[in-house]
């Protein structure tokens, strides 16, 4: 039998992944450092513009979809990216789009939701609606994947593309309506955090 | 029905096992798995609870497996840190880590005495570690009995509890098959590189036994960590069909942690089966016939012939909704051609065209008759020639076929290899080749670091993809092994083969190798090729399937 060392342990796997990539910068947390007790944020938030690209994409319900109708025209929308064998980060960040969509769906708010692949060569169209379901998914929530192009295409607009899969980072992004400009958030914002950014996004 | 027999005498065992009194603790501890990896209660109902303050969470959507991943090991995604969950990190006092090489609250050492019943309860429920700081808000707050803690403290206790057969003090014990079915010369220019590297590997040439000594995080503990290889070549007799015995039979005999690289005619499935009923790693066998359901303990580089076929249906797509749309697949009975048949007819399940057999008898190719009476008896149907090279000797003839010409001719490169492309006579314009393989002009560059390693070492290129194969099966699972440092699990070991691939430069013949949580298939794309309207010899893609 043989003793574990709980320190090395701790390490191994970032290590691991490290050392695989050859390089420390990869997987040094961008994200802004996480609060223990929720007093400090744990996201980081920012007001950007972006290009949406001229690209057609596949919806977990097998429809064919323009993203720029779908994200780039007046009507308030909320994207994220996501895929769906990920571990950790997705499965949270669909927890809270999904318990986001459900509050705003309750006070008729229009908003629509939209997860977008960022491993499009395994995600199906069909391991998507498999995905929504497993997420529970409502009606105003669609998740895209398509040629993995123009998947890329769409990660270097929205400023989210970090080389691998493995080190995407937790997002979300919001557009009110008529809004040129998208909110940015960075990090794991509560339900009411992510509420509340809507909110003072409509009103401003 | 193999695989869940199998898995269901598992179960049988740990409980039988455990005897009279042991049987609670074997129903606490199954209870305990369940919950970790499906997030289903003992009451059967999915546990519920919350992330990040707010955020509520069901089963369905992550259980503790989705961050500590099935090892218990823990992980790292986009800059965030699990913590390992093993009974070895759990129930014993962790001190301060001063030296800790990453710095965030989730990635923090802390120091933290061990846990008991009652604070894993509190860390559950409330969030509160054993030395009563908060957790990072990531880990959820969970509704959940104490019968339900108790089950997962079970568990917990025997995640990664031992070193798993296969290591011992001083050795990992690996194995490769080496079919007697497969090609010679092949399975020997496979072995030859698994060996060299394993030779590598005991060589300590990288001083992996030392560096400990040298790094600041792991003072003392790799020298405990460093094995020597041995590799055992597991040569299996007769057709694959009967391997599953011999496997049985030979890991009685000298168990081993993972199985890496492998070759053998057939189909794979007494392997895949092997593997995960011995919940044994298997680490990209090079096979035409993969199990592709996804079973926790094999992961494959390609969708050899099962891929192929599915490329096929898709680039016939428009085609076959056509009237009146024939297609004749051609193949020899018990061949992998027949596999690659029947996966093609479950492609096109839903099209309208008429999809006929035709076997090929005899041991000789088909004679310039065959393909010329097949042609004009037929007509000018699409025929998919699922052959091997061999077997595709007269198919160029039938000069002057006229209106009985086949409106395409559709190889299998995993079939026939080269003889897929050197078709000739006025067929070839009818040709269309499916592969897995990148474009030949890019091919060359992607062995460049495999041709360097080899170089020194004084072996030959003689069959560049299954060289290759081997090659990035064998380096993958060398730095699985080096980077579980002590922590040989076999979990682990999947894990991080999944999480390096991305990041491994070599990716052998393919067009591009990704993997992620729980997938199986490292590469996914497929191209149909078509004669080169410039080059007489040359090749172009027309189609680029590029997901699976
Ligand atoms: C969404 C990801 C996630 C899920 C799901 C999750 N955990 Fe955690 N868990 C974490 C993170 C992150 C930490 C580290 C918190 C910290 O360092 O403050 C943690 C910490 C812990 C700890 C404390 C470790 C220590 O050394 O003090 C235990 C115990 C634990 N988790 C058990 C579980 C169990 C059991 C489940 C399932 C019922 C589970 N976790 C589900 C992310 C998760």
């Amino acid at each position: 039998m043989i003793v574990l060392d709980t320190r090395t342990v701790m390490f191994a796997f970032s290590l691991a992944t490290c050392l695989l990539l050859g390089s420390l910068a990869h997987i040094a947390p961008a994200v802004a450092e996480t609060s223990g007790g929720g007093k400090e944020p744990n996201y980081t938030r920012e007001t950007v513009s972006y290009r949406v690209p001229d690209v057609e994409l596949i919806a977990h319900d097998g429809n064919s979809v323009s993203l720029v109708s779908a994200i780039g025209g007046e009507k308030p929308v909320m994207v994220n990216f996501v895929f769906t064998s990920c571990t950790t980060i997705c499965p949270v960040l669909s927890a809270s789009f999904a318990e986001v969509s459900r509050r705003l769906g309750e006070k008729g708010d229009s908003i629509e939701f939209v997860s977008i692949s960022i491993d499009p060569e395994y995600d199906t169209q069909e391991k998507l609606a498999e995905y929504a379901k497993r997420m529970g998914a409502g009606e105003s929530w669609r998740f895209l994947t398509g040629n993995p192009d123009d998947i890329f295409k769409v990660e270097k607009a929205f400023n989210t593309y970090r080389g691998n899969k493995m080190n995407h980072l937790p997002l979300t992004f919001i557009k009110v309506r008529g809004a040129e400009e998208w909110v940015r958030l960075e990090g794991f914002p509560s339900v009411d955090e992510v509420l509340a950014e809507y909110g003072s996004a409509k009103n401003s | 029905m193999v695989v869940l027999a199998l898995l269901g005498l598992q179960t049988l065992i740990l409980a039988v096992a455990a005897g009279a009194e042991g049987d609670a603790q074997a129903d606490k501890v199954s209870a305990g798995q369940r919950l970790y990896r499906e997030g289903i209660l003992s009451s059967g109902e999915a546990v519920t609870g919350f992330t990040h303050g707010d955020i509520p969470i069901f089963a369905s959507q992550l259980a503790c497996e989705s961050c500590h991943r099935r090892s218990g090991l823990g992980s790292s995604e986009g800059g965030k840190v699990v913590p390992p969950v093993t009974g070895q990190a759990l129930f014993q006092d962790r001190e301060h880590e001063q030296q800790a090489p990453f710095r965030s609250r989730s990635m923090s050492v802390g120091g933290r005495p061990a846990y008991e019943l009652s604070s894993l309860a509190d860390a559950l429920r409330l969030g509160v570690d054993s030395g009563g700081n908060e957790l990072d808000p990531l880990m959820p707050r969970y509704d959940m009995s104490d019968s339900d803690v108790e089950a997962l403290y079970a568990y917990l206790e025997t995640l990664a509890s031992e070193l798993p057969a296969g290591v011992d003090d001083s050795k990992v014990h690996l194995a490769t098959i080496a079919a007697k079915n497969a090609d010679e010369s092949e399975r020997e220019s496979m072995l030859e590189i698994l060996k060299a590297f394993a030779a590598d590997k005991n060589a300590d040439t990288r001083n992996e036994s030392g560096r400990s000594v040298r790094g600041p995080y792991f003072r003392a503990y790799m020298d405990v960590s460093y094995r020597k290889w041995d590799l055992h070549v597991w040569e299996l007799e007769g057709p694959s069909e009967t391997w599953f015995e011999q496997l049985e039979a030979l890991y009685e005999e000298q168990p081993v942690f993972a199985l890496v690289s492998g070759i053998g005619e057939g189909s794979w499935r007494p392997v895949h089966d092997f593997c995960a009923v011995q919940e044994v790693p298997c680490i990209f066998p090079i096979t035409d016939r993969p199990v592709l359901d996804e079973d926790f303990y094999s992961i494959y580089l390609s969708g050899g012939v099962y891929r192929e076929a599915k490329a096929v249906a898709e680039h016939l797509n428009d085609k076959l909704s056509e009237e009146p749309a024939l297609v004749i697949q051609v193949y020899r009975a018990g061949s992998a051609g027949e596999a690659m048949a029947e996966a093609f007819l479950k492609a096109a399940e839903d099209s309208s065209a008429t999809i006929e057999a035709v076997r090929v008898a005899g041991s000789d190719p088909p004679s310039a008759n065959f393909w010329e009476t097949l042609y004009r008896e037929r007509g000018p149907g699409i025929v998919l020639a699922w052959l091997g090279s061999d077997d595709l000797e007269n198919l160029g003839s039938g000069a002057g076929l006229g209106p009985a010409t086949p409106s395409l001719v559709i190889l299998s490169d995993t079939l026939s290899g080269d003889g897929a492309y050197s078709v000739t006579g006025p067929i070839r314009q009818q040709v269309r080749v499916v592969s897995l393989l990148e474009l030949p002009e890019r091919r060359e560059r992607g062995l460049l670091r495999l041709r360097t390693w080899v170089k020194p070492r004084g072996i030959e290129i003689n069959h560049p993809r299954v060289q290759a194969d081997a090659f990035l099966a064998v380096t993958l699972a060398g730095s699985a092994v080096k980077h579980m440092r002590r922590n040989f699990s076999r979990e682990y070991m999947i894990e991080i083969v999944e999480h390096g691939l991305d990041n491994s430069v070599f990716r052998s013949v393919y067009p591009q190798l990704t993997l992620g949580p729980n997938q199986r298939l490292a590469s996914k794309s497929a191209y149909i090729l078509r004669p080169s309207p410039d080059a007489e010899d040359g090749w172009v893609a027309v189609d680029a399937a590029s997901s699976y």
